[in-house]
């Protein structure tokens, strides 16, 4: 099966692990709460909420580019 | 009068319970009722909006598509007693409740209802930028006496300033959040709910929007 999660998402999110450690990660989204460990995790098993998750940071990368802020 | 409700029914509320009563602390000069933690109960909930009618109901816990929930787990304001906030203004974070609640809420006489279509997020490395844009709208609206409307253009404003920031910071995951969180954010009351029916959509462009969401009558049918 092809892989819908981009590498450089999971790239990425290791790098926001290695920068803040687990301790200060600690993310919630309605009542779940995960570290940036967890959703690492969820990235690469590619289930629900690594779909989520995906397409959450495809929306900011969007924003981030219509608002002249990234180049692609 | 505005009507405070809150509590700490888990993790995720013992932030928002504090964001609620730092926002709180900012409109000490708002005349207000409070009902608070173990009082934050459907029962309470309705006894004091017939008591104090209030003109604004603040909200700050869980919410799901059709309802606010209370302190002891259960639903406090729902799609069965929605009639309550009829004539009213409503201002919550609780997730998802715009989505049916909301709109049920707007059909039913609410005169504004500010909340989220989706489950709002949060991280601990920019806590702040979250309480900030969670109660934003509400000062906007009663320290600066914007409409709604403008309320959230300020609140999506400040969204865009904070992701740059976050971004900047390398904090891609907190300008992640804030960016949903924004996205998500409805106000029924300048804008008219987003309709999948074809009916309601053409009921709508012919009556225009408060009799085009009334005119096929029942529960709400998005």
């Amino acid at each position: 099966m092809a892989k819908m999660i981009d590498e450089a998402l999971i790239k990425a999110w290791e790098k926001q692990l290695e920068r803040y450690g687990e301790d200060e990660s600690v993310f919630f989204l309605g009542k779940k709460k995960f570290t940036k460990k967890d959703i690492l995790e969820h990235l690469k098993k590619e289930d629900d909420i690594g779909v989520k998750i995906a397409q959450m940071s495809h929306r900011l990368t969007i924003d981030l580019l219509m608002r002249g802020k990234i180049r692609e | 009068m505005m009507l405070n409700i809150a509590h700490e029914i888990d993790e995720v509320c013992e932030y928002s319970f504090l964001w609620n009563q730092n926002l709180m602390a900012k409109l000490h000069e708002v005349p207000k009722e409070q009902l608070l933690l173990q009082n934050a109960v459907r029962s309470k909930v309705e006894a004091t909006i017939n008591a104090i009618a209030p003109d604004l109901i603040v909200f700050y816990d869980h919410g799901s598509e059709s309802e606010l929930i209370g302190a002891d787990g259960n639903s406090c304001l729902d799609t069965d007693n929605v009639n309550l906030l009829s004539g009213r203004e409503v201002y919550t974070m609780a997730c998802l409740s715009a989505k049916t609640l909301g709109v049920e809420a707007w059909r039913q006489g609410c005169r504004a209802f500010w909340g989220y279509v989706e489950e709002f997020g949060f991280t601990l490395d920019d806590l702040d930028a979250f309480e900030e844009l969670a109660g934003l709208g509400l000062l906007a609206r009663l320290l600066q006496g914007m409409s709604w409307a403008d309320a959230k253009k300020q609140v999506q404003d400040k969204a865009n300033y904070l992701i740059d920031k976050a971004i900047s910071e390398g904090n891609f995951s907190a300008a992640m959040l804030i960016r949903e969180n924004t996205d998500a954010l409805r106000v029924w009351d300048g804008e008219v709910p987003e309709s999948q029916c074809s009916f309601r959509n053409f009921a709508l462009k012919i009556f225009g929007r408060k009799r085009g969401w009334n005119i096929l009558g029942g529960r709400t049918q998005v």
